[in-house]
């Protein structure tokens, strides 16, 4: 009985022990983004020499990002329309779908979308092409060369991340609507017009602004923040199993951050 | 030229060096040998600065590198060249790109004068009609004389080379061993190279020193080494089973 006890007990303090190693690592991860962000964005006055770097990258992460966000954006759009619009009509109030849908995509979902698959495409390849540069020594080189990773690597990566998720973010939320206007025309039956109609009254400056040029910049530079800090904090003897756990954890650790964020910069866009 | 006085470092909670002490001198070619995970690597990489020691002192004419500020650190640096184990090159550069990267970083030069002391590096390492590959096409010999062209492009003072002709077979491992001596002859450096292989040892060495248990335990020109008394350099030298090393 006492020994049940005592192993309940020890069980007890082992989760909490897991919790307090989870809490200081997630402390120390976060600060060591801060620290890969700050001395990134110092760098960045030498975007425009670093040009063609910044262009590659935003190349990589935008350009191969747009399927997948069309697609997740459409979906997104199309079963908003199917949940809601249908819920709408116990109130016969399905005609205004379309202010649901652009308020839900412009305000949350689309720059959070666009934060998941950046994380998920481009986080973690950040992650992962760092971390092998690590352990093949090419960041000692680089070092040795007198070439600082934070301004040869770190600083196109943030800014070619801070540029590209605005731009996918209003391209999510257009295939979104799109999705949703047709959606709701086969479906509930509403106008083309009337769907539009409504979408535009909803969408308030605040809600184009405060997801489109407030938090997609800021989730892109997290997501390559936490990305780069993943991969440069791989140690040479880790190897490729070291690369491979920075790359999974780049994402999770990417989209915890991504939903905090989110909900602190929702209180502050809804303040302005 | 370069002094490495009672250097410790631990490592993962493991004693690596134990009390390093090695004076390299102007002009020189040293080679420290030593078994696979003696610390030859971690040696190399204090004297650049890569790791720091825990205790003692890395000096380079006369420079004590732990109290440099970043900016002194990158003065001292532009005199070393370095070729690492792996060559370390950038995977998403082609070969000219690569050695062309010090000198578009740190000099002024037009993109005319990139490409002559570019193309005249890679002559001298027989390596020009690759300057287009990517490093991923290239063999373990054929990066490694890219490396080495990377490495004295900027004309390094000081040239440090880790394990140039491991995993290379003899006959491009004898290549390498003479572009050492070719380098040297040419840009007249003091060199530093790591290697366990003693053919490549006794061809390149002025001096030659061993590296155990995270010691020096002996230097000597390589004809005193070849001849040592000492039971563990005797046994490493000639790759004997029987003896102290464990
Ligand atoms: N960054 C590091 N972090 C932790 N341990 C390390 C690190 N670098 C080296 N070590 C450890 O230090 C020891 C010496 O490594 P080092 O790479 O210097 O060996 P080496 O003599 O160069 O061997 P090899 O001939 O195989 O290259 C090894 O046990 C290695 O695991
Ligand atoms: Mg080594």
């Amino acid at each position: 009985m006492a020994d049940a006890s005592e192993a309940a007990r020890d069980k007890a303090g082992g989760v909490f022990t897991a919790l307090g190693q989870m809490v200081t690592r997630a402390v120390r991860i976060a600060g060591y983004s801060i620290i890969i962000t700050t001395s990134g964005l110092g760098h960045a006055t030498r975007a425009w020499v670093r040009r063609r770097q910044v262009l590659n990258q935003m190349l990589i992460c935008g350009v191969y990002s747009i399927p997948v966000a069309m697609l997740v954006a459409a979906f997104t759009g199309m079963v908003l329309v199917l949940q809601v619009g249908h819920l709408l009509e116990n109130w016969s109030l399905q005609h205004q779908i379309g202010s649901v849908v652009a308020a839900s995509l412009c305000r949350e979902l689309g720059p959070i979308w666009v934060g998941v698959i950046l994380a998920a495409r481009v986080g973690s390849a950040m992650a992962a092409e760092l971390g092998t540069m690590r352990v093949s020594e090419e960041i000692d080189a680089l070092e040795v060369m007198s070439i600082d990773p934070a301004d040869f690597l770190v600083m196109p990566r943030l800014i070619a991340l801070a540029l590209v998720a605005p731009v996918l973010t209003v391209y999510a939320n257009l295939v979104g609507i799109l999705g949703g206007a047709v959606v709701a025309y086969y479906q509930i039956g509403v106008s083309y017009h009337t769907y539009f109609e409504w979408a535009r009254r909803t969408l308030t400056n605040r809600d184009m602004l405060g997801g489109v040029l407030i938090k997609a910049p800021v989730f892109g530079l997290l997501i390559a923040a936490v990305g780069c800090a993943m991969g440069l904090s791989v140690k040479p003897s880790d190897g490729a199993e070291g690369v491979g756990q920075a790359t999974r954890k780049s994402v999770v650790i990417a989209l915890v951050f991504l939903l905090i964020f989110n909900y602190l910069l929702t209180t502050f866009i809804r303040q302005m | 030229m370069i002094t490495l006085d009672g250097l410790h470092k631990e490592l993962d909670n493991q004693k690596v060096l134990d009390g390093l002490d090695l004076q390299i001198e102007k002009g020189e070619t040293m080679v420290v040998i030593g078994r696979s995970g003696s610390g030859k690597s971690v040696t190399l990489k204090h004297m650049v600065g890569l790791m720091w020691p825990d205790r003692g002192r890395v000096i380079i004419d006369g420079t004590e590198l732990s109290g440099l500020k970043e900016r002194e650190m990158r003065q001292v640096r532009r005199r070393f060249g370095v070729l690492f184990q792996s060559a370390a090159l950038l995977s998403w550069l082609d070969i000219f790109e690569n050695v062309a990267l010090p000198l578009r970083e740190h000099t002024r030069k037009d993109e005319d004068e990139i490409r002559e002391i570019v193309l005249d590096r890679l002559d001298l390492l027989d390596m020009k009609q690759h300057a287009n590959k990517m490093p991923s096409d290239l063999s373990g010999g054929m990066k490694k004389r890219a490396g080495l062209a990377r490495a004295i492009v900027l004309a390094p003072e000081i040239m440090l080379y880790d394990e140039p002709s491991a995993g290379l077979d003899p006959v491009m491992a004898n290549r390498i061993n003479h572009l050492i001596l070719d380098v040297q002859k040419e840009l007249g450096v003091t060199s530093v190279v790591v290697t366990h292989d003693m053919n490549s040892a006794y061809l390149v060495a002025d001096r030659i020193a061993m590296l155990y248990k995270g010691k020096i335990i002996q230097v000597g020109e390589p004809d005193e080494i070849r001849k040592s008394d000492d039971p563990v350099v005797r046994q490493f030298v000639h790759g004997k089973i029987e003896g102290p090393i464990d």
